[in-house]
C-alpha cells in the first residue's frame, strides 16, 4: 500500500469523483487499516477547514450581506442558524463532533477569512469601549483599555462606569453591576443593571432589549434599570422612545417613565428621580480617577528613583522657561544624572500622555526624534517604556536605536506585523556582516492594539543567557542569547534612526505615536520587578 | 460525507434533534457521546433516504471512522491562521480552483467547466493545491509551536 495511492483515493473521495471500484478500494482500506483512518480524518479536517474558511469569507462579503445596521440575528434565529450550520456542517463531515462543540462555544477570536483577498485584514467589531472609570469587569479580563473593540457578546461590568460606542452612533453608559450583551451595531440587551443611552439622529432605531420588553429609540436619551427578577424601570430623559412587548408599541414621551413588573405588566408613571449613568457623571469620576492616577504615578516615580541599577529615567515631564529652551530638553531624572545625560528633543512635540496631565512626546514626522547619550558598558540591561503606537508604517519602527551597530550595541524596534524586536550586534561584525542576532517576540501589536497606551520592556540577562520581551508587565517571549558580549548604548536615538550621518541614504524607521516614559536599568530586572514597573 | 449539501442537511437535522432534547443533557463527555450518536444516526438516515451511491463509504467504514475520530489532535487557531496564509501563497490558478471549490461550494465538475479545464486536469490541480497547503500548514504550525 503506498501513500500516493491513498492520497489519490482520498482526494477523489473529497471531490466526489470516486468510481465504484475506487470507492470499494478506499472502503476496504478504511475498514481494515487504522492508519488509513487517521489519514482520512487529517484530510477530512483540511477539507472541512477549507470549506469553513470559504464559508466565513462568503459570510463576511459585504456585497452578500445585509447592510451594516441590519437587524441582528440572535444565535438561534433562522438566518443565523442557516449561516452557522453551513460551515459547521462541513466540520461535521460524516460525524465530526467538534462542530457540535463549536455550536455551543463559537470561537469569537477566529476572524472571517477570505480566499478572495487574503491580504486584507478583517474585523467583526461592532462597538468600542469609549471610556471607563474605575471599571472592574468579570474575569478573565478584569480590566479593559479604552479603545477595546467589541464583537457581539456578553459584557459583565462588576463595578464602575463605562461608555460604549456602537458603530451606528449610539452611546450606552453602563453602571456596574450590569449584565449587558452587545448584539450588533444597532442593538444591545440588558439582562440586569442600570444603563442609559444617548442616540443621535443617525442612529434612530437603536434598540435595547430587556427580559420583559424592548426599547426602540427615536433619537433620544433614556435610562433603564433592570432588576434581577426581570422587572424594570424606564425613564425618558429627552425625546421619545417606543416600548415593544409583542403587541402594538407604546410611545413614551419625554419626561415619562414606565415600570414593568415581573409578569411583564406595564404601568406608565411620571419619571422619578432615579439617577442614571451619564456623560456628566462619567466626566466627574474620570477627573477624580485621573487625579488619583497621577498621584499614584508620582509616588511610583519617587520609589523608582531609589531602585538599584537605575541608569536613565525619562519621566517625560516638560519644564518651561521664558526662552522656551528647556522645552527641547528631555530630562533624565535618575539620581546622579549629569547634564550630558539629558536628551535633546528634535522635532517631536509635547502632547498629552496616558491621562490628562501626564506629558508625552508625539513622534510623527521623519524628523521627530530624541538624541540621547548613555556611556558605559553593561553586563545586563533592562529597557522599559510606555508608548502609544499609532501605526507601524515602516519595515522597522524605532523605539530606541544606537547610532551605529557595533559589537554589543542594541536596536529596539517593532516590525510591521507587531513583533517586538531586539537586535544585538555580535562580536565579529567587522569581519562578518551577519554577526548579529534579532530576538523577536510573537506578533503582539495587532491592529486593534494600535492607538492605545501600552508598556513594553525588554530584559537582556547575560547571567541567565537570555533575552525576554514584556508587554504590559507580562513576559511574552524568552530566547537564549546567541553570544556573550558586553552591552553598549552610547549615542542613540529614541523614536528614530539617523545613523549619526554615517550613511548618506538613511533607512526610514521613524516611530508613529507617543512615548511618555522610558527607563533603563544596568541590570536584568526579575519578572516581578518588570510587572511592578507597569502602571 | 464529502458532499456539502448533504452535510448541511445532516447538520441541520442533528442540530434540531439536539436542541429539542438539549434540556435533558448536561454539557460534558456524556453530552458529546450522545451528540455523536445523534449525528451518526442522522448520517445513516440520510444515506438510507438517498439510497446507495457509488462514491459512498459502507456503513461499516463509517462506524470504524467514528470510533477512531477521538484520536485526532485538537484543532488549533494557529492552524487556521496558517491555513489562511498558506492558501494565499498558492499560485493564482490553484487559488482560483480552491476558491470555486471551497468558497463558492461548486462541485469539482462545475469548477472544471467554469475554468475550462478537463476534469482530470482539475483533479490534479486540486490535489496538488491541497497537498501544498497541507505541507505549508504543517511547517507553519510546527514553527509556531517551536517558537512559543
Amino acid at each position: 500500500m503506498n501513500d500516493a495511492r491513498l492520497d489519490f483515493l482520498l482526494d477523489r473521495y473529497f471531490d466526489e469523483i470516486l468510481s465504484a471500484e475506487e470507492c470499494a478500494e478506499l472502503d476496504e482500506r478504511i475498514r481494515t487499516c487504522p492508519s488509513t483512518r487517521k489519514v482520512f480524518w487529517e484530510r477530512q479536517r483540511l477539507h472541512a477547514q477549507l470549506r469553513q474558511m470559504g464559508q466565513q469569507s462568503w459570510g463576511s462579503n459585504p456585497a452578500a450581506e445585509v447592510p451594516a445596521c441590519e437587524k441582528p440575528a440572535t444565535f438561534f434565529s433562522g438566518a443565523h442558524r442557516k449561516k452557522w450550520h453551513r460551515w459547521a456542517a462541513l466540520l461535521l463531515g460524516s460525524m465530526l463532533i467538534p462542530a457540535l462543540i463549536a455550536v455551543f462555544a463559537p470561537r469569537e477570536s477566529l476572524q472571517p477569512l477570505s480566499l478572495l483577498s487574503v491580504q486584507e485584514k478583517t474585523s467583526r467589531a461592532v462597538a468600542v469601549l469609549a471610556q471607563s472609570v474605575d471599571a472592574v469587569w468579570e474575569a478573565p479580563e478584569t480590566t479593559k483599555a479604552e479603545g477595546t473593540l467589541f464583537t457581539p457578546g456578553k459584557l459583565h461590568l462588576r463595578s464602575g462606569l463605562a461608555a460604549i460606542d456602537f458603530f451606528c452612533g449610539a452611546r450606552v453608559f453602563l453602571q456596574g453591576p450590569v449584565q449587558f450583551e452587545i448584539l450588533s451595531t444597532t442593538e444591545g440587551f440588558c439582562l440586569s443593571g442600570k444603563l442609559s443611552s444617548v442616540v443621535p439622529p443617525t442612529a434612530v432605531g437603536f434598540k435595547i432589549g430587556t427580559p420583559k420588553m424592548t426599547l426602540v429609540d427615536k433619537g433620544t436619551e433614556f435610562g433603564i434599570d433592570v432588576q434581577a427578577d426581570g422587572s424594570c424601570l424606564v425613564r425618558v430623559i429627552k425625546g421619545e422612545v417606543e416600548l415593544h412587548q409583542g403587541g402594538a408599541p407604546v410611545a413614551l414621551p419625554e419626561g415619562q417613565g414606565a415600570a414593568i413588573d415581573t409578569r411583564g405588566i406595564l404601568s406608565q408613571t411620571k419619571a422619578g428621580s432615579e439617577e442614571f449613568p451619564d456623560a456628566q457623571q462619567l466626566r466627574l469620576r474620570a477627573a477624580a480617577a485621573e487625579r488619583r492616577q497621577m498621584e499614584e504615578w508620582k509616588r511610583r516615580r519617587d520609589r523608582l528613583l531609589a531602585a538599584p541599577g537605575l541608569l536613565t529615567y525619562f519621566p517625560f515631564e516638560s519644564h518651561s522657561n521664558e526662552s522656551g529652551s528647556l522645552e527641547r530638553i528631555l530630562f533624565n531624572e535618575a539620581p546622579g544624572a549629569t547634564f550630558a545625560s539629558h536628551g535633546a528633543i528634535v522635532g517631536a512635540r509635547w502632547a498629552e500622555g496616558r491621562w490628562p496631565g501626564k506629558r508625552a512626546l508625539d513622534f510623527r514626522a521623519l524628523s521627530d526624534l530624541v538624541r540621547i547619550q548613555i556611556p558605559g558598558e553593561f553586563d545586563s540591561l533592562t529597557l522599559f517604556t510606555s508608548v502609544r503606537i499609532d501605526a507601524l508604517p515602516n519595515p522597522l519602527n524605532a523605539l530606541l536605536l544606537t547610532d551605529g551597530f557595533d559589537p554589543g550595541e542594541i536596536h529596539w524596534q517593532i516590525t510591521p506585523s507587531g513583533e517586538l524586536r531586539l537586535g544585538i550586534c555580535g562580536p565579529h561584525r567587522k569581519t562578518d556582516p551577519k554577526s548579529y542576532k534579532n530576538y523577536d517576540s510573537p506578533p503582539v501589536l495587532s491592529p486593534e492594539k494600535l492607538g492605545r497606551w501600552i508598556q513594553l520592556a525588554v530584559v537582556i540577562d547575560q547571567s541567565k543567557g537570555q533575552v525576554s520581551h514584556f508587554l504590559n508587565g507580562q513576559r511574552i517571549s524568552v530566547e537564549p542569547l546567541a553570544f556573550r558580549h558586553s552591552l553598549r548604548i552610547g549615542a542613540a536615538e529614541l523614536g528614530n534612526w539617523n545613523l549619526a550621518d554615517s550613511l548618506r541614504v538613511k533607512p526610514i524607521r521613524h516611530m508613529n505615536g507617543r512615548m511618555d516614559e522610558l527607563l533603563i536599568f544596568s541590570r536584568a530586572l526579575r519578572d516581578e520587578e518588570v510587572a511592578a514597573l507597569g502602571y | 460525507m464529502p458532499n456539502f449539501a448533504a452535510v448541511d442537511d445532516i447538520m441541520q437535522e442533528t442540530f434540531l434533534a439536539i436542541t429539542r432534547k438539549a434540556h435533558t443533557f448536561t454539557l460534558g463527555t456524556q453530552f458529546m457521546a450522545w451528540a455523536a450518536t445523534v449525528a451518526r444516526y442522522e448520517t445513516l438516515k440520510v444515506r438510507r433516504r438517498e439510497g446507495k451511491k457509488a462514491h459512498w463509504l459502507s456503513d461499516e467504514s463509517i462506524e470504524a471512522l467514528a470510533a477512531s475520530h477521538a484520536d485526532l489532535p485538537a484543532e488549533s487557531e494557529a492552524q487556521m491562521r496558517a491555513l489562511e496564509l498558506c492558501v494565499s501563497q498558492l499560485a493564482p490558478q490553484a487559488k482560483r480552483a480552491m476558491e470555486l471549490r471551497y468558497q463558492k461550494g461548486h462541485k469539482a465538475g462545475e469548477v472544471a467547466r467554469i475554468m475550462g479545464w478537463t476534469a482530470e486536469a482539475l483533479y490534479v490541480a486540486l490535489s496538488r493545491a491541497r497537498a501544498a497547503v497541507r505541507v505549508c500548514v504543517e511547517r507553519h504550525t510546527a514553527a509556531q509551536e517551536a517558537a512559543s
